[in-house]
């Protein structure tokens, strides 16, 4: 549904985003991560068509967005970072203005403002945008970027001025849109969320992109990069036997508990050596870093 | 571009002028300094007319003479600019402060189509709030049973045009400014050190170092000190040589304050709607004087100035609008 191929844009001969592939398949909700001045905006205006590529296409179901701005424009719905609406009109005509770019007949346009005010919550606010709080702004942003029913959501930083009511709706949603089959692009900070929303992730880093694929996936990547070990937490309320493996990396250990970094997991090669406390083991999990803890460690790093 | 589009943008911006406080309020105030120009010009016109008929005076007043005071209330004391500014320059400026530019580009339009529909709004609202003032002053000549000839209609209709293209020059001045500064407030200073250049600095600071820079010392002190001392032939002689000079100076320093004068967006104004509304090609018995051409031939220079004005600074909002960065 979305695809870029060799997608490039300079600016002053600085190249803000290099070469970019991405392939993202309809349905899908991918999430787009990358630290500070990675390109990620960049990449979204290219995608929807606000600026055009130095070099490369990107396609939106099938669109070049480039030669087709407005026929892409129209299967994609957009809710940029810090969204912004006209404060002498109310939410009700905001989208109303917006609408009317669609061609929508005003029957329409009535209709499907008022299931995406009731949507987002904001079907009761009668008073113009100018003394909405940012969260309020934030959801009517949601609702605009619905304006048309696109079949491509682009959010950038979508939760970043909500509260957590405003989260869990949020989240609410996505999960309804993306079971419609819509494909969601969520650009954000708040690497929680991703996990949450996402099925698919992509990180960009000094515009390339330098990981891909399933979450489960792309953290195993970025742990490799990372070097940050998996821990194997072991309670019993026996007294724990000295345990050993060439792949165990330190062990920070008690009587009854043990904290035993590695590299891969081993649990099954060690449950061998833990048969004369088998029947007072607790418990026996693999933890592996978080995302943000693997995000952190690369992205400090570089 | 799309028309359908651009109506949209342009309703809508024409809307937001006519239905806020600031507009009205901004018209407002020019009714009232118009209004009372008006009055003036009116009183004036009865003595005028009294005169006349007393036999004081052998020159019918035209009812055109009402006019020039509203027209030095819009032009020379700048009223007209401070509306025309007042509704452009944080048009774009305002937008990108507010961030609803970027969420109205996510939508199917093109750039041009924005920055278009906002010329097209405020260049509307300003012929709306014109349309009123010439109205009020039409109303109060008809009151006072002051009834002008189709003649003198249709002059008035062409001065109420060139009022049009005068707001539309400070206006679109204003929204090259909200395109260029990143923000309402550097768009209005901007605005305003422009206008001051244009309309003073080059007309008169321009001018007066132009002048010395390319014609010298004006002969003028000269020509005192020999008239004090000047009482043998050879002086007399040297008098008139200093006395041609003297012509020759004035004629090159009235042609280069003439030429820096047209940069100036209200002289250009004062010249245009002076010609019309005090008409030195006034009728006799009904037939002009001069032909219409003849009376364009005049001001030629001035006119070209005046339709370059709006062409040059809209022209320059529309090329930085589309090269806008909008990271």
């Amino acid at each position: 549904m979305i695809r870029t191929e060799n997608l490039t844009k300079e600016y002053n001969g600085n190249c803000v985003v290099d070469h970019l592939n991405l392939e993202i398949k309809e349905g899908e909700v991918f999430g787009f991560l990358g630290p500070n001045g990675a390109g990620k905006s960049t990449t979204i205006l290219m995608l929807t068509g606000m600026i055009e590529p130095t070099e490369g296409i990107c396609m939106i179901d099938g669109i070049d967005v480039a030669r087709n701005p407005l026929k892409a424009k129209e299967v994609i719905g957009y809710l940029p970072e810090d969204v912004g609406f006209y404060g002498n009109m109310t939410g009700k005509q905001n989208l109303d203005y917006f609408a009317r770019f669609y061609g929508i007949s005003p029957d329409g346009r009535e209709e499907r403002i008022d299931h995406l005010l009731e949507l987002v919550r904001l079907d009761s606010v009668t008073q113009t945008v100018g003394g909405y709080s940012r969260g309020m702004n934030q959801r009517l942003g949601l609702a605009q970027a619905l304006l048309n029913d696109p079949e491509v959501v682009i959010l950038d930083e979508p939760t970043a001025n909500l509260d957590p009511e405003g989260v869990a709706q949020f989240r609410k949603i996505i999960r309804k849109i993306s079971d419609e089959g819509k494909t969601i692009f969520i650009c954000s900070h708040i690497l929680s969320e991703i996990k949450q929303v996402c099925k698919t992730l992509g990180i960009l880093s000094q515009g390339k992109l330098v990981a891909q694929g399933t979450t489960e996936e792309v953290e195993e990547q970025l742990r490799e990069q990372s070097n940050i070990p998996m821990k194997i937490i072991i309670e019993s309320i026996k007294p724990l036997p000295e345990l050993s493996h060439p792949d165990i990396l330190e062990i920070t250990r008690t009587e009854n508990r043990a904290e035993i970094s590695v590299n891969r997991d081993i649990r099954r090669e060690i449950s061998g050596q833990l048969q004369e406390v088998s029947d007072g083991i607790i418990e026996m999990h693999l933890e592996k870093p978080g995302l943000e803890e693997l995000f952190l460690k690369v992205y400090r790093r570089e | 571009m799309g028309v359908h589009r651009l109506a949209i943008i342009a309703r809508k911006e024409t809307l937001d002028h006519i239905t806020s406080k600031k507009f009205l309020l901004l018209l407002l105030m020019l009714s009232i300094v118009v209004g009372i120009g008006a009055i003036n010009g009116i009183n004036d016109y009865q003595g005028n007319l009294e005169r006349y008929k007393s036999g004081d005076s052998s020159n019918i007043p035209s009812p055109l003479s009402i006019i020039s005071p509203v027209t030095e209330a819009i032009g020379y004391y700048g009223f007209g600019a401070i509306i025309a500014i007042a509704l452009g320059f944080d048009l774009v400026a305002g937008e990108k402060e507010t961030r609803s530019l970027r969420s109205l580009l996510s939508h199917p339009l093109y750039r041009d189509e924005i920055i278009n529909g906002k010329a097209i709004g405020g260049i509307l609202a300003l012929t709306i709030a014109i349309t009123a003032v010439f109205t009020l002053v039409f109303a109060m000549l008809l009151i006072q049973g002051i009834v002008p000839s189709l003649y003198e209609f249709s002059l008035m209709l062409i001065i109420w045009l060139i009022t049009i293209v005068f707001l539309a020059s400070n206006f679109a001045l204003a929204l090259m400014a909200s395109v260029i500064a990143g923000t309402s407030s550097n768009a209005l200073i901007l605005t305003l050190i422009i206008l001051f250049v244009l309309s003073f600095f080059i007309p008169v600071f321009g001018a007066k170092f132009t002048v010395n820079t390319m014609l010298g010392d004006n002969p003028r002190d000269e020509i005192t000190i020999v008239r004090y001392y000047a009482n043998s032939e050879e002086n007399e002689e040297y008098l008139e040589r200093l006395e041609d000079k003297q012509r020759d100076y004035n004629q090159k320093e009235s042609a280069i304050n003439d030429f820096l004068s047209l940069f100036s967006i209200q002289s250009n104004y004062s010249a245009l709607t002076g010609v019309f509304a005090k008409p030195p090609w006034d009728c006799i018995d009904g037939t002009p004087i001069l032909s219409f051409n003849e009376v364009i031939n005049k001001v030629w220079s001035e006119l070209l100035f005046f339709l370059l004005y709006p062409s040059l600074f809209f022209g320059i909002a529309y090329v930085k609008f589309m090269r806008m960065d909008l990271r």
